[in-house]
């Protein structure tokens, strides 16, 4: 039998409760619990066709079973240091990253603390010569010492193509 | 019997137990004294580098090495120019900059202040840019004190003597931009010109203070030595001299380093030197190593004497004895010395080598750099391989390679290494170092390529040749004159049948890379030889329909093109037109022979009129490049027979 449950409630409440009772009382109305989840997972498309790289296509649950952290810091573990702060840092250097490598980063932006160390990974595009990515390399490096105060590293691999990231299309 | 291997068990223990207690000495080592950084070095020493890597200052990406010179330099410096820019930026917007996360404060992250005319400044401020060493900013600071007429101390102005006399008012590259300094070729050629700005803030101050400040006579000198306002600084000495004052130790080296610039004959010069060492006895003034380099510099300026060599043998023996050791520039100067005379040389090399074999070297005198191109050098003008080994080693020994210098001193060094091996070594030991160094330590210039080419050649190791034309391919120097000639002419000598498959697309990828580059970007001109050699390399490879668009490209050259095709190559064509009995192609060619004016023309015409039936407009072609007789007398040959 699948009544929706405010029947079988209403049923329940003929049965049980004495006679007394009107049968047209405003009872408790309860309906399905909306389990919806949405943050980190993608919709999918009538044709099927979004591209979605290796990352995007686990859900956040799967973190540390299929996929791992973005983020690599000991902010949050016990008697971990600068925890608000690491965390707002990492949202500025991946707004400066996507901003000054603009359509460049065809993956997400992993941020890796050791120490005073900042190493900043990912893969870009080979949409512009080699050169202008040099130019951006130190550019990124030394502003964002400048701006966290502490050496800043870039580890970028490149592909040729975009779809080269690709991993299933939904 | 259980209890009598019991007891045995027992006595064996004992024993055991015995000579574990006999009572020998622990001797505990001394305590080592250790630095902050011990650990770290000895961890580094464990990890050499590798030579299929490039170097660390690129990222490790295939996309983003650099494979040729050109590359190396532009994308090091394209990195750096992005550190420039963020800089810029931050000097721009210095009220961004100005928060304070690390602790304690990072000055390097700070944007440097700027000063102007309404600047508040006073002398703490000077100081710390004299220490810093910003040039411009300390003489801006310095004008405004004055003009604020705000005193300054004799020391601080000392200090700013020293500092204006070491950079002579120019702003030296920074240290920061390590590529910068790297790639700057200038440093080596710089003029020995007198650069001194004559009447300058050094001059000025140094008036100011001579009176109170006796130090301000040496830095003074020391400038006018390093800028090579040498006469005037010899004036200073002798003015020092007469008021007694006692010069400091670099003051001397460098008036012995420029003795060469006050006196034209060399007993003269060998006498001055003799003198100022002799005051520095007197006044008990201890020598450095600089020194004797000093010395020795100014005796390799004269290295025509005879006498030269003799006085330096002797200065080493002399320093020796007061526990200084010669530096790299000392052996490096020793080298210059002995140039003249190729014997000496090779016996001078062969000691220096002896003595500073298995010798870990660090840094002591600025030119110490020097030393490894100029010996590499000395040994491929000896021609002597051993000596060359001996030299390579001691580079890669400890950390000598860090004094290899600059990017421009290391090509040298390579350069007249892989010229000597390609000279003297078999080519499989060549080939052995080309592969380790090649590309990501060294690249080879269009000249190496060419002698490593012409070993190949020597040696009929056609195999390479795929390897060899894959790397002139990745370093761009297919276009680079000769390269492409001497390839392509080794690979049309090539005797292998097995290999012909290889040559063909050597030629093909040749003439395709060379044809798709736009002309106006290039003014490579194909020689009438190449493209021989290329048709004759497709021919032999039964390449008949690609050799047949070469041919075109030749024969619409014509005779603007440099020099003329291999007789063989135009031979093989007029063969493989018979065989696919084309006439008309053979004939254009017989026209180009003709024109180019080869004596073989009539006789092509022969083999093709005999071996294909040409019909009458092709035989008049025929006949009216090489004209009738020619053909005729062929005819009637044949008839007789």
């Amino acid at each position: 039998m699948n009544l929706p449950r405010t029947t079988l409630l209403l049923k329940k409440i003929t049965r049980d409760t004495p006679l007394d009772v009107p049968i047209n009382v405003r009872c408790l109305h309860l309906t399905d619990i909306n389990l919806k989840k949405q943050a980190g997972r993608y919709k999918k498309t009538p044709r099927g066709d979004k591209p979605l790289t290796y990352e995007m296509a686990y859900a956040p649950h799967r973190i540390a079973h299929y996929k791992s952290w973005n983020s690599w810091n000991t902010a949050n573990l016990l008697d971990g240091l600068r925890p608000a702060e690491t965390l707002q840092e990492d949202a500025f250097i991946r707004k400066f990253m996507t901003g000054t490598w603009h359509r460049l980063f065809l993956s997400e932006i992993i941020i890796k603390r050791q120490h005073n160390l900042i190493r900043i990974a990912g893969i870009i595009h080979q949409a512009i010569p080699p050169r202008k990515l040099y130019f951006l390399i130190g550019y990124t490096e030394e502003l964002l010492a400048y701006w966290l105060q502490c050496p800043i590293k870039l580890e970028l691999q490149t592909v040729p193509n975009r779809s080269d990231v690709t991993f299933k299309y939904i | 019997m259980k209890l009598k291997y019991l007891l045995r068990a027992v006595q064996k223990y004992k024993c055991s137990y015995k000579s574990y207690s006999t009572e020998v000495e622990i001797d505990i080592p001394k305590r080592i004294p250790r630095g902050p950084t011990d650990i770290l070095k000895a961890l580094a020493s464990t990890v050499k580098r590798d030579p299929t890597a490039p170097h660390y200052k690129y990222h490790d990406d295939p996309y983003l090495i650099p494979y040729n010179n050109f590359t190396k330099r532009s994308y090091a410096l394209s990195q750096e120019s992005g550190r420039k820019a963020a800089r810029w930026i931050r000097q721009q917007h210095k009220e961004l900059f100005q928060h304070k996360i690390a602790e304690p404060l990072i000055e390097a992250f700070i944007p440097t202040p700027e000063y102007n005319e309404n600047s508040e400044v006073d002398e703490e401020i000077l100081k710390k840019l004299i220490n810093n060493g910003f040039v411009s900013d300390a003489l801006f600071v310095y004008n405004l004190l004055r003009n604020k007429k705000i005193d300054i101390t004799p020391s601080t102005k000392q200090s700013l003597l020293e500092f204006v006399c070491f950079t002579n008012e120019d702003e030296p590259i920074s240290e920061d931009w390590i590529s910068e300094r790297w790639f700057l070729m200038g440093m080596k050629n710089q003029k020995d010109s007198n650069t001194w700005k004559n009447g300058g803030l050094a001059e000025q101050l140094f008036y100011e203070l001579k009176s109170d400040v006796p130090s301000s006579y040496s830095a003074i000198i020391c400038g006018m030595c390093k800028y090579f306002q040498v006469s005037k600084a010899f004036e200073i000495y002798s003015e020092a001299q007469s008021k007694n004052i006692i010069l400091n130790v670099e003051t001397y080296n460098s008036l012995i380093s420029k003795a060469k610039f006050v006196n034209e004959s060399h007993p003269k010069i060998w006498e001055l030197i003799q003198t100022l060492l002799n005051e520095m006895a007197e006044r008990k003034i201890k020598p450095n190593v600089k020194t004797l380099n000093s010395v020795l510099e100014s005796l390799s300026k004269m290295n025509t004497n005879r006498n030269a060599k003799t006085y330096a043998l002797n200065t080493i023996a002399e320093f020796k004895s007061l526990n200084i050791e010669p530096s790299l520039v000392s052996l490096y100067y020793l080298l210059e010395i002995c140039s003249r005379n190729k014997s000496q040389l090779s016996s001078m090399l062969s000691a220096i080598l002896d003595y500073a074999s298995n010798k870990n070297f660090t840094i002591r005198d600025k030119k110490d750099i020097s030393f490894f191109s100029k010996a590499m050098e000395v040994c491929s003008k000896l021609k002597d391989k051993d000596l060359l080994y001996r030299l390579h080693e001691l580079l890669l020994t400890g950390n000598n390679y860090n004094l290899i210098g600059d990017s421009f001193s290391e090509s040298v060094y390579y350069r007249y290494f892989f010229y000597l091996l390609t000279d003297t070594e078999e080519l499989s030991k060549v080939m052995e170092f080309y592969d380790d160094l090649v590309p990501n330590v060294y690249v080879p210039e269009p000249s190496v390529t060419n002698a490593i080419l012409k070993a190949v050649c020597n040696n009929m190791a056609w195999d390479l040749l795929p390897k060899l034309w894959s790397d002139i391919l990745l370093f761009e120097q297919y276009e680079v004159s000769g390269v492409l000639e001497n390839i392509l002419d080794i690979a049309s000598q090539n005797e292998d049948k097995n290999l012909m498959e290889g040559m063909s697309k050597i030629a093909w990828s040749a003439w395709e890379k060379i044809e798709g580059i736009k002309r106006e970007r290039s003014n490579f001109q194909w020689s009438a030889s190449a493209l021989g050699n290329i048709i004759l390399i497709l021919l032999k490879s039964g390449e008949k329909a690609k050799a047949n668009l070469v041919m075109n490209k030749l024969i619409q050259l014509g005779s603007s093109a440099m020099n003329e095709p291999k007789i063989e190559a135009l031979s093989l064509y007029v063969d493989s037109c018979i065989e696919s009995s084309s006439p008309d192609v053979a004939i254009k060619c017989i026209q180009y022979c003709n024109d180019i004016g080869f004596t073989e023309t009539t006789e092509f015409a022969r083999r093709i009129n005999s071996s294909i039936e040409l019909n009458p407009r092709q035989y008049e072609k025929l006949t009216s490049i090489v004209g009738e007789d020619c053909l005729k007398v062929e005819k009637k040959k044949d008839q007789s027979r």
